[in-house]
């Protein structure tokens, strides 16, 4: 089954190249483009398999797209499209259920590669990025959480850890693949898996913030 | 050292606002007596009750009515003048608060006779006991308004009240010793009037000073936070300018100029600008606060270069030390730290030929080095190498306190070493 595409992007040019590409990839369908948060949120109900979005859209933000595709297609995989991959707008993403990224100019090619290993369980990743996940995903429970909350918080397991901690080095996943002796599509679920994580120890740790607002202003 | 050289400057700031705050203190003073005219009235009138019923118990004379009615009389207009000026509320300095102040003084200086001349009412044939018990009593009143608070009153009170009773027992020729003695006392409330006056006035002073100082403090450290804001926006735009200037600003414009004259081909025209994004990247990663580590800032350069290593068909070999942490490293030296190492790996894609490209970082006793090094045609370091751009590297090593070392010899490749001295524990 081919896997369906929504491409919400309001710079014309990238958007068309965006499109052409997907258009041609025989394993792909191209569900719909938009130019804006609006008609992109209309067209989430065409429950699309991957949603490519940038981050500044006209009448609105890429992330709030990305958070409501995350909360009504749980098995959707949505994947930011930025200028430079710099750590807050792509972490931010993550938070709110990004599993991928996609530099603005990357060739073509390499397009559909992404989003072939995105829906095959794997995500890209940088060494900052690594980084900026080892220190929040590293951490010690906050201290407001419930037992409930501080349980729903998911731990990096040590293989993630290792991954994550070799990433940030700057080894590539082929080169971590062979000092961990497993293949490069496993190094690259493991990255998946922790920016799952992430977003689910966001929620967490937004309903634990609102929580402790609400019980201040009581 | 003169003497106004060595005045303590902090001392000389006091007494001028001392010196320019005399009258506010003043003013300060009076309101705060004023607050309770209520209870000073009302106390002054029944002291005038308790006098003479003490006496009229003593003597039975029927005079001494007449002197308590005068006695109430001048404390209820004293009482009606308050609250009229409560009233009106003039403002403190202005021409009808000065008439006030005035009217008060006369005031005071006639309930003052009135209760020194307690010992006129008094029937002379009278013994001497008693008229001598009345000028204690009456010497002793004059304390009820020593602390007026206002000087003009004070004296007004104390000259009224020993002139009343001066007079009095000049009349009783029996008593006339006391006079010295009613003289001295007068004086004596002067000064204890005046002293407590003065000590009022001082604290009063020195609120309004520890005020005004609060004050100054606040403004000096939110001009202190403003000025440290400016200084940092303004580091800010220099570095950003820095950054710019030496990659993107030059390249941008020279391309421009040779498009606009039709002497650019399109491919060349691609290649700047992909030169100037390459760079705008690394300005990116080089102020990204988690590339302040080595590690990671050396990562995110193979990250963005692997691409194009592939393409050009080189394998990348990649040998990453542990190394100490970096927390010296600021975004301006990161950038000079990228450049150098992209601008070794630019030439080893242009030049070298080379099948294999190694990066690498090592962890040396009190250096961190950091090499590129090919495999391919290598070239002699004695002779000029244009279009290597090694000046421009060697003088970002020179600015990063770094030191480069280009070693290459025809047909055995090349090895650039940047070796990058650790700060002084």
């Amino acid at each position: 089954m081919p896997c369906s595409v929504l491409i919400v992007e309001d710079d014309l040019r990238f958007r068309d190249s965006f499109a052409r590409t997907i258009s041609q990839a025989p394993d792909m369908t191209l569900l719909g483009s938009a130019p804006d948060y609006a008609s992109g949120l209309q067209q989430l109900a065409k429950r699309p398999d991957v949603l490519l979005v940038d981050l500044q859209l006209p009448d609105g933000s890429g992330i709030d797209l990305i958070r409501e595709a995350a909360r009504r297609l749980p098995t959707s995989d949505s994947m930011v499209v930025t200028v430079f991959g710099d750590e807050r707008h792509v972490l931010e993403s993550i938070e709110a259920g990004a599993t991928g990224y996609l530099l603005k100019d990357t060739p073509a090619t390499e397009l559909v590669d992404h989003i072939r290993v995105l829906r095959a369980g794997g995500s890209p990743i940088s060494p900052v990025i690594a980084r900026q996940l080892l220190a929040r995903l590293g951490t010690a429970p906050m201290q407001e959480q419930t037992v409930a909350e501080a349980e729903a918080i998911a731990p990096l397991s040590d293989q993630e850890i290792k991954v994550l901690t070799l990433s940030a080095k700057g080894f590539s996943y082929d080169e971590i693949a062979g000092l961990m002796n497993v293949s490069r599509h496993t190094v690259q679920t493991y990255v998946k898996r922790s920016y799952r994580k992430l977003h689910v120890n966001s929620k967490v740790e937004a309903l634990s913030e609102a929580r402790r607002l609400r019980l201040l202003n009581e | 050292m003169s003497a106004t050289e060595s005045r303590d400057p902090i001392a000389a700031a006091e007494a001028d606002f001392v010196l320019g705050h005399r009258t506010q203190a003043e003013h300060g003073l009076f309101a705060a007596r004023f607050a309770n005219w209520r209870v000073s009235v009302a106390g002054g009138a029944a002291l005038g009750v308790i006098v003479s019923g003490l006496y009229y118990y003593l003597t039975r004379d029927a005079a001494l009515f007449g002197w308590l009615a005068l006695h109430t009389a001048a404390y209820a207009c004293i009482g009606a003048m308050c609250r009229i000026y409560e009233h009106r509320r003039p403002d403190a300095g202005s021409a009808e608060h000065a008439r006030w102040l005035r009217a008060w003084t006369i005031a005071t200086g006639v309930t003052g006779a009135i209760m020194g001349s307690l010992l006129w009412w008094l029937p002379s044939e009278r013994d001497d006991l008693l008229l001598s018990a009345a000028v204690i009593v009456s010497l002793a009143c004059v304390a009820q308004v020593v602390s007026r608070g206002h000087r003009p009153i004070v004296y007004a009170a104390v000259l009224g009240q020993t002139l009343a009773v001066c007079t009095a027992l000049a009349l009783h020729a029996a008593l006339a010793w006391l006079i010295p003695i009613c003289l001295l006392f007068g004086v004596f409330a002067l000064v204890f009037g005046l002293t407590l006056n003065r000590a009022t006035l001082d604290a009063i002073m020195q609120r309004l000073y520890a005020q005004h100082l609060a004050t100054e403090l606040a403004a000096a450290h939110r001009n202190e936070l403003e000025l440290q804001r400016l200084r940092s926006v303004q580091l800010e735009r220099e570095r950003m300018m820095e950054d710019m200037h030496d990659g993107l600003g030059s390249a941008l414009l020279s391309a421009l100029v040779m498009l606009e004259r039709n002497e650019l081909p399109v491919s060349a025209a691609a290649a700047v600008m992909r030169e100037c994004v390459d760079d705008l990247r690394l300005i990116v990663d080089s102020r990204e606060p988690a590339a302040r580590d080595l590690s990671t800032l050396v990562g995110m350069l193979r990250y963005r270069l692997q691409p194009r290593i592939q393409a050009a068909g080189m394998r990348l070999h990649w040998r990453m030390d542990d190394l100490a942490s970096t927390p010296w490293l600021h975004p301006t030296n990161s950038l000079h730290l990228l450049r150098i190492l992209q601008e070794a790996v630019a030439n080893a894609l242009k030049h070298s030929g080379a099948t294999d490209i190694e990066l690498g970082t090592r962890q040396a006793e009190a250096a961190i080095e950091l090499t590129v090094n090919d495999n391919g045609a290598g070239f002699d370091t004695g002779h000029a190498a244009p279009g290597r751009g090694l000046t421009t590297m060697q003088s970002r090593a020179r600015r990063l306190n770094a030191t480069l070392a280009v070693d290459s010899e025809a047909g055995r490749g090349t090895t650039v070493t940047l070796r990058l001295p650790l700060p002084p524990q």
